[in-house]
């Protein structure tokens, strides 16, 4: 009585999983141990964590982005599965990057939170990709609402784009910018100057994006089961 | 006797032949709109009225004294008119959909975009007549002189964008179990960069800051504006396309 | 400049609470999988178990075929 997710975990899947979970606790221990202490103090080290998890976020929308284009092209639910599980991941990963980044600011910034651009879009990104969860939830028909998820997806995607490039159009922001230069008015600014902290924080990064590719692997094949299961419900009740 | 003549001006939108010229399309459904608008008048009517109360309690709860007016007026303006105008937004295709005609405009043979920047156009001019009223009022009101040629141009860029928007979204919410609820919650993240832009604009020029402080905003703006109104173009097809 | 401070402040407790909440959204994340995985298991065995006692609809492929 083996019940399984529909179709056995492929050999890649496993082994990605091994490979992200290898790369995770030595990702979190170079940014703890082997990166040098910044002068900000130890909770700098919060930082690779913050930027891979964005990065790792990211890479989410864009995927979700994509397989939304690809749902309204093709017509396939596979597409629209995937994007949903990308979303699901990017708006965990997201949301660490906003908690992250708000411990960071309290002592650094001395606040929390602080209206400022960079922070606002991040912030109403998040907002725009938990709607997308609430759409999801308003529409039965499994057509329309596939359809409009992914219209809803590509346009959310605008808003990530937004956070992305804003700090480059506006110099008012005081959030740092630690890859390239730092909008004159950044407060809080270090420098990733030594070899072993690029390493670490480039490490971070792939690391968290094996990541969330890991996961919205698992999550993708959740859904599908899910679907799988509610078919055979409906089959089931029918009769 | 409304319903009768609205149904007429549908078909009469509807009979152009197929290869009906886009833009007369549009113009006939933002004219039907309109006229059906000034028989019944329940929506302009709503809406203006929600605008004066709205900014009649933003100024008991933010105590809008002289100094408090420079920087916060402008904000007000627009959280009134986004509010106002997602008030029509809800209401616009609603209403079409309650009758049954929306799927006579649908099976209509013109062409998508047409229909979708139709009922943009109504939409936004209902959005104009509101901004018109509140600008008005706010600078008899607060004695604020909101008549600036830079400020108009930020208000026609940031209403155009919210209307493109709120327009395709809204297409999609109508058919939705709780559409008036889902409207704001989808509308307002994905419009907030909009928004944002002008009210910082806005702001700014009120302010009389010189203009390469803030120019970058309405240049931001019309970006995206652009490309909103090309993405919507695009998606709405997805959106209607049953 | 902070750069130019000599003395290291001292906040490794927000690194630690930084970690807490690493911990938290990820693990949460993780649960929530797992707990969904295992109610739509749970389901899918019942939903066999029914196919199994009710007499087969002709055309119909068994459930086994599609779950395993």
């Amino acid at each position: 009585m083996a019940h399984r997710v529909s179709t056995p975990r492929s050999a890649i899947l496993t082994g990605l999983t091994v490979i992200a979970i290898l790369m995770f606790v030595v990702a979190t221990l170079m940014a703890l141990f082997y990166a040098p202490t910044d002068p900000q103090g130890m909770v700098q080290r919060i930082f690779y964590m913050h930027l891979g998890a964005f990065m790792g976020g990211s890479l989410a929308f864009l995927i979700a982005a994509i397989a939304s284009i690809l749902y309204l092209v093709k017509r396939n639910f596979k597409w629209d599965m995937m994007a949903l599980a990308a979303i699901e991941v990017g708006l965990v990963l997201t949301g660490f990057t906003i908690v992250s980044g708000a411990i960071w600011a309290r002592p650094i910034w001395n606040t929390w939170w602080t209206w400022d651009p960079r922070l606002t879009s991040a912030a109403v990104m998040w907002l725009a990709y938990a709607a997308y969860l609430m759409l999801r939830n308003g529409f039965e028909d499994p057509d329309r609402r596939a359809r409009f998820a992914a219209v809803y997806g590509i346009l959310a995607f605008s808003s990530v784009l937004f956070t992305t490039f804003i700090t480059r159009v506006r110099p008012d922001t005081i959030h740092p910018v630690v890859v390239g230069p730092s909008p004159q008015n950044a407060q809080g600014s270090f420098e990733v100057n030594s070899s072993a902290m690029r390493l670490t924080l480039i490490f971070n990064i792939l690391t968290y994006i094996v990541a969330a590719i890991t996961l919205i692997w698992y999550r993708y094949r959740l859904e599908r089961f899910t679907r799988q299961v509610q078919a055979l419900k409906m089959q089931v009740l029918s009769r | 006797m409304t319903r009768i003549a609205h149904k007429t001006t549908v078909q009469e939108a509807s009979q152009q032949p197929a290869g009906a010229p886009f833009w007369r399309v549009m113009v006939a459904l933002t004219a039907k709109d309109l006229r059906a608008e000034l028989r019944g008048r329940e929506l302009i009517n709503a809406m203006l009225l929600f605008s004066v109360l709205a900014v009649l309690i933003f100024s008991f709860a933010l105590e809008l004294d002289r100094q408090a007016r420079a920087t916060s007026i402008t904000g007000v303006w627009w959280v009134t008119v986004v509010f106002a105008g997602m008030l029509g937004l809800n209401r616009s295709l609603a209403s079409e959909k309650d009758r049954g005609n929306l799927d006579a405009l649908l099976l209509a043979p013109v062409a998508r975009g047409a229909l979708f920047f139709g009922k943009m156009f109504s939409n936004l001019i209902f959005m104009w007549i509101v901004a018109a009223l509140l600008t008005l009022l706010i600078t008899v009101l607060f004695n604020e002189t909101l008549f600036l040629p830079w400020l108009a141009a930020v208000m026609l860029l940031g209403t155009v964008g919210f209307a493109t928007v709120g327009t395709l979204l809204s297409s999609m919410t109508v058919h939705a179990r709780a559409r008036e609820t889902l409207l704001p919650i989808l509308l307002l993240p994905v419009s907030l960069p909009i928004i944002l832009s002008a009210v910082r604009a806005s702001t700014a020029i009120l302010s009389g800051a010189p203009q390469e402080d803030w120019i970058a905003w309405p240049q931001m703006l019309l970006v995206a504006d652009i490309v909103l109104l090309a993405l919507a173009y695009i998606l709405f097809d997805f959106v209607v396309e049953e | 400049m902070l750069l130019q401070q000599t003395a290291i402040p001292d906040n490794l407790s927000y690194l630690l609470l930084g970690l807490a909440m690493l911990a938290l959204i990820l693990g949460g994340y993780l649960v929530s999988y797992f707990v969904r995985l295992r109610n739509i298991r749970r389901e899918a065995a019942l939903l066999e178990q029914m196919q199994a006692e009710a007499p087969e609809a002709p055309g119909v492929s068994p459930a086994s075929a599609r779950l395993t």
